[in-house]
């Protein structure tokens, strides 16, 4: 049986308060959002807070609001049942809504907020166990251990980045809101993301995600893909997030990211470079395919073939690429 | 139906077979049969039933989807303590130390028990070392990591091809050993116009039950009371009874009571070392206590459907007849190396020399249990793909070759009926446009069955009551583990009485109640259903009897029909008979007399399957679209049920071919995918259309001809589903699941 440890639960009635409980506890303390991603993590025992801040009385956090300038900024609070079915959304960021709806089941988006999506731990098939599965191996690098059952040889650690709307609104080059000791500061969202399965945020612990701001509809169309290997249910095996500027017809800037194959939203830099300057034919778009096998960096971690991930990221590129059009 | 007499002693006349599906001519026989003295007369083809065969909903459905049908999961007692099992973490080697003292002293705990002692062997991951009783599964949790249980550990393996004993195999996957050499097969094999080998691979699937195993535990003194989660309410009752007195505990009573089950899909007849150490932490409690196995637990210590590596090698004479058939087999089974063995259709090759052998391999994990017709989905899927590649090699299409070579009559006409309902001509004859994206194809496989239930088990029996009220109840203390005994059960007594089935409560699972089966085999319904017929016939008697005094008529122009009872135009309603029945309610037990000797009609079950998928080239994703089964199971007696055990069959199949796996991580020996979020199930969005044909036959084996559902369409459908992959692509994919790495390899290796 998988239990809950005991923790203290605080329900702080602003931002700074809760930064300020949260800098006080350190690495005891953490925030909970919907908590699907926490509560089960903390069963397992891969996160131990004993202290859990609830987000749930923030004021701010709550809203999805058009900004003057056209952008939209998302509250993390806002669950991804209200998300999925914003009719702002629907219309204007189509790819963004989709990444959305993709996320495991309607039971847990009702619960599930778009700030812990963007915060979601990495994952790995040896790490997502028990605690006492973990220890009778052990234990791994990423919690409680010493070395890497995936690369036994390894420094580091590769459990796989598995949020579904991180690899599209990386590309999308969205920004985050953060509020820390310092007050608020802002960031292209990509950048809150590392290239490691443990230190996967470059975030402060203490600092407390606020806002998502989507960038104001306009000339660009961007895309999510995800490759799991039912319909229903399961976390991304590939989850591909394309954004392509355009101008009279031809791209002028394109992000690839390649989500589920590493652990961050890895950008195909070799397929953007094939298609900035030129129009998106369907040659165009094979080829910018083909070029993105090489950045996948799958391991043996999660669900299916190792190999067989890295050979169809190709096809999920082109796909999402199509969608574009 | 009117008050039949007794059976006559030169036997009773009557029509066993079918009637034709689709146009089809009917199969209609007539049969002298002799019924045991005592016993119901035989329903036959042209028995005019008003409820058996229609459309009657679940009886415990409501009870079901709203919740208030309760589990073993479900049912606590005030004062009630939680229990959990302490696992051993090696996969293989000798418990070396066990210190229980300090769990003992933990807050809230009521009971420990050792379940393995020092010196013992360990056999896999998961074995139970000891068990903790306490006030909540907390307490429990705390407690059981005070336990310090130390091992001395053994070089494991969890890869049955890994092992010494394993055959070779080449960079193809196929068997390289030399066949050992045999005159008769050689012979025919060497005389064969076409010849073809091939090796097929399966991996170990769970039983994935959706209630874990285990259960509550209620001692009264020396009397003991056990809910338990399982398949076999009398088989619990004699295994916990026994392993009581083993260890020295004296019970006077042992009550089981099974009334709903989530699953068990045959892991759950024994009542397993849960039960066992429920009872134990109860004894020393002093308390009642529940025991419940979580998801890990559930896949890993609860059995299994081996693995299985089969290689078949078979001949062709000109005309198609398959002349030569060598079969050899491996099982991937758990530490006591049993359970591993496959089954392969035998209805096929009835003109050719034949050989099999088959051999276990023992692995370090738990042991295999009989998982939905063990070992037939495996030997089916082998089989049944090698017969479309050695049909393709001889220029034969696959339906052609199976009615060439298929010697089951009943089944021939389902091939028919099937082929034609699922437009298996024109989908065949589809070719894919080698540069389209997504290839489809068509597959077909059989399925076979054979039981009778147990027969001759007079101990078997349903007790069947009408009280004053008009209420009725048909009791048996078997389970109903899903299928729906109870559904049967009210079908069978309702009819016999002339009343709705709404009107007949239905009760199992209470071992205070007349004997049943396991539910294994597919033997529930083929054992029971004529000792529930036999009961309601004989309380109906009872009632004849009282009316006809009333209404001063001889008894046999008394009626039961259409919720009256009677005779002429002096027919009561049903509730006003059965006020003739005073405080004291009819109370009849019927028994499970001998099927009828004479062996009127064919005596196993048929079906086929056809399947139809669709293949993205680009990513290997096979999708099954569309899926048809023609079933026969004996008498048809609760449509919607019936039809419901084929469809979750054939999802059950869809999911075999394409998702469901083991994945033991080697240097650990554990279970890499041990929870329901990495072992894939196949979900509902992954669900092809569905259809199924139910087809009646009148088998005429005893006074109901009931046959067994469960299993036999559970064989057919992974074979289909592999069937149609190799049509779509032009080259088998041997080795289950199917997953899209291995149809990008095999797209890859097509010689166009
Ligand atoms: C069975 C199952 C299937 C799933 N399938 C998918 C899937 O397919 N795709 C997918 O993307 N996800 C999946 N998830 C993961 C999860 O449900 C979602 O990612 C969800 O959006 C997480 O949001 P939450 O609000 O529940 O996060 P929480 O669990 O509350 O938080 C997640 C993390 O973010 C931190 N956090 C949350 N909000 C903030 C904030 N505002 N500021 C700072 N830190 C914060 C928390 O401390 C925690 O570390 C699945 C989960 C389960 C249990
Ligand atoms: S990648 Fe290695 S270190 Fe990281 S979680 Fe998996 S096993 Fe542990």
């Amino acid at each position: 049986m998988l239990r809950l440890p005991t923790f203290t639960y605080h329900r702080p009635k602003t931002a700074a308060e809760a930064v300020a409980i949260a800098s006080e506890h350190g690495k005891q303390a953490m925030y909970v959002a919907g908590g699907t991603d926490l509560y089960p993590n903390m069963k397992r025992r891969h996160q131990t807070p004993t202290q859990v801040i609830s987000l749930q009385d923030v004021p701010g956090l709550h809203a999805v609001e058009v900004l003057p300038d056209g952008r939209t900024a998302i509250g993390a609070m806002v669950t991804l049942t209200e998300l999925e079915k914003h009719p702002h959304l629907l219309q204007h960021y189509p790819g963004f809504a989709h990444a959305v709806r993709e996320i495991s089941t309607p039971l847990l988006r009702n619960m599930g907020t778009i700030g812990g999506n963007l915060l979601l731990d990495t994952r790995c098939s040896y790490y997502d166990q028990g605690h006492e599965w973990r220890e009778s191996i052990d234990f791994c690098m990423k919690k409680d251990g010493a070395i890497c059952w995936v690369a036994p040889g390894s420094p580091r650690c590769w459990a796989v980045q598995s949020s579904d709307t991180v690899p599209v609104v990386c590309a999308m080059e969205a920004d985050v809101e953060l509020v820390g000791n310092a007050g608020t500061r802002t960031q292209k969202a990509g950048d809150l993301y590392r290239d490691d399965g443990i230190q996967y945020l470059t975030k402060k612990p203490e600092e407390l995600l606020t806002r998502l701001v989507l960038p104001a509809p306009g000339t660009w169309k961007a895309s999510y893909l995800k490759l799991r290997r039912r319909d229903t249910f399961d976390f991304p095996i590939l989850g591909v997030g394309v954004c392509l500027w355009f101008e009279g017809g031809i791209i002028t800037k394109a992000n690839i990211r390649l989500g589920g194959a590493g652990s961050y939203a890895i950008p195909a830099s070799d397929s953007e470079k094939l298609l900035v300057g030129q129009k998106l034919t369907d040659e165009l778009i094979a080829a910018a395919g083909a070029a993105a096998m090489k950045p996948a960096r799958t391991m043996d971690n999660t669900d299916q073939d190792v190999y067989w991930r890295k050979k169809v990221a190709p096809v999920f590129v082109a796909r999402a690429l199509e969608a574009c059009k | 139906m009117s008050y039949e007499p007794k059976n006559p002693r030169d036997g009773v006349e009557i029509t066993v077979g079918y009637r034709g599906l689709g146009g089809q001519p009917d199969r209609l026989e007539k049969r002298t049969v002799q019924p045991a003295e005592g016993d119901a007369p035989p329903w036959d083809a042209n028995t005019p039933f008003a409820v058996v065969g229609t459309d009657v909903d679940r009886t415990d459905g409501i009870a079901k989807a709203s919740g208030r049908a309760k589990y073993a999961y479900d049912i606590t007692f005030p004062g009630m303590l939680q229990a959990m099992i302490l696992r051993s973490t090696v996969a293989r080697g000798v418990l070396t130390g066990l210190e229980l003292d300090e769990a003992r002293k933990m807050p809230g705990i009521g009971a420990v028990v050792a379940l393995k002692e020092i010196g013992n062997k360990v056999r896999f991951v998961g074995d139970a070392i000891a068990a903790v009783a306490g006030t909540t599964l907390h307490a429990v949790r705390d407690a059981i990591e005070k336990i310090r249980a130390t091992y001395e550990a053994e070089a494991h393996n969890v890869d049955f091809l890994q092992l010494p004993d394993a055959p070779m195999l080449g960079i193809a996957g196929d068997i390289d050993d030399e066949w050992p050499a045999d005159e008769n097969v050689d012979g025919a094999l060497a005389a064969a116009k076409v010849t073809h080998t091939g090796t097929y691979r399966t991996e170990v699937q769970t039983h994935s039950s959706l209630e874990t195993h285990g259960g509550v535990a209620k001692w009264n003194g020396k009397d003991l009371e056990v809910w338990n989660s399982t398949q076999a309410t009398f088989g619990v009752r004699g295994e916990l009874a026994g392993a009581l007195k083993a260890r020295g505990i004296e019970v006077e009573s042992l009550t089981v009571h099974a009334e709903f089950i989530g699953g068990g899909f045959g892991s759950k007849f024994s009542a397993g070392i849960e039960a066992l150490a429920g009872c134990l932490l109860a004894k020393e409690a002093n308390a009642p206590v529940k025991l419940m196995l979580d998801r890990f637990e559930e896949h890993t210590c609860t059995g299994n459907r081996p693995s299985a590596l089969m290689q078949v090698r078979a001949g062709l004479d000109d005309k198609g007849t398959i002349t030569a058939w060598d079969w050899r087999s491996f099982g991937g089974c758990g530490f006591n190396g049993g359970g591993g063995s496959v089954a392969v259709p035998n209805y096929y090759t009835s003109q050719a020399k034949k050989r099999a052998s088959h051999k276990e391999l023992a692995m370090d994990t738990d042991p295999a249990r009989p998982m939905r017709a063990p070992g037939h989905p495996q030997g089916w899927f082998g089989a049944e793909l090698f017969l479309d590649e050695l049909a393709a090699k001889a220029g034969i299409d696959p339906l052609e070759f199976r009615l060439h070579n298929d010697d089951q009559t009943i089944r021939q006409d389902q091939w028919r009926f099937g082929a034609e309902r699922f437009g298996w001509q024109k989908a065949r004859a589809r070719t894919n446009d080698p540069k389209a994206r997504y290839w489809h194809g068509v597959g077909l496989a059989s399925a076979r069955w054979g039981t009778l239930g147990n027969a001759g088990r007079p101990a078997h029996g349903i007790t069947c009551r009408i009280h004053q009220d008009g209420t009725v109840e048909s009791r048996s203390g078997a389970q109903d583990c899903g299928p729906g005994l109870k559904t049967v059960m009210a079908i069978i007594t309702a009819e016999e009485l002339g009343l709705p089935a709404e009107r007949v409560k239905a009760v199992s699972g209470h071992t205070s109640d007349p004997s049943g089966p396991a539910s294994g085999g597919s033997t529930t319904t083929p054992s029971l259903a004529p000792a529930v017929r036999h009961s309601a016939w004989l309380a109906r008697q009872q009632l004849v009897e009282l009316v006809a005094k009333h209404l001063g008529v001889p008894e046999n122009q008394v009626a039961c029909t259409g919720g009256k009872v009677g005779a002429g135009t002096a027919m009561l309603p049903w509730n006003e008979a059965c006020k003739l029945i005073g405080p004291n309610p009819i109370e009849a037990r019927g028994k499970r007399f001998d099927n009828y000797k004479q062996d009127p009609f064919f005596r196993g079950v048929c079906g086929c399957q056809f399947a139809e998928v669709e293949v993205d080239t680009w990513t290997g994703i096979v999708r099954t679209t569309r899926m048809l089964a023609i079933q026969d199971c004996g008498v048809v007696i609760a449509k919607k049920l019936a039809e419901s055990q084929v469809l979750g069959a054939m999802i059950q199949g869809v999911s075999y071919a394409l998702h469901e796996q083991r994945i033991m991580d080697r240097t650990s020996g554990r279970m890499l995918n041990g929870d329901f979020l990495r072992y894939k199930i196949t979900g509902p969005k992954d669900l092809p259309q569905l259809e199924c044909i139910m087809h009646t036959v009148h088998n005429g084996h005893a006074n109901t001809s009931a046959a067994g559902l469960g299993e036999p369409p559970s064989v057919a459908a992974p074979a289909a589903v592999a069937n149609a992959v190799f049509h779509a692509l032009g080259v088998p994919l041997r080795h289950l699941p199917i997953t899209p790495d291995k149809v990008l390899a095999a797209l890859a290796n097509r010689k166009v």
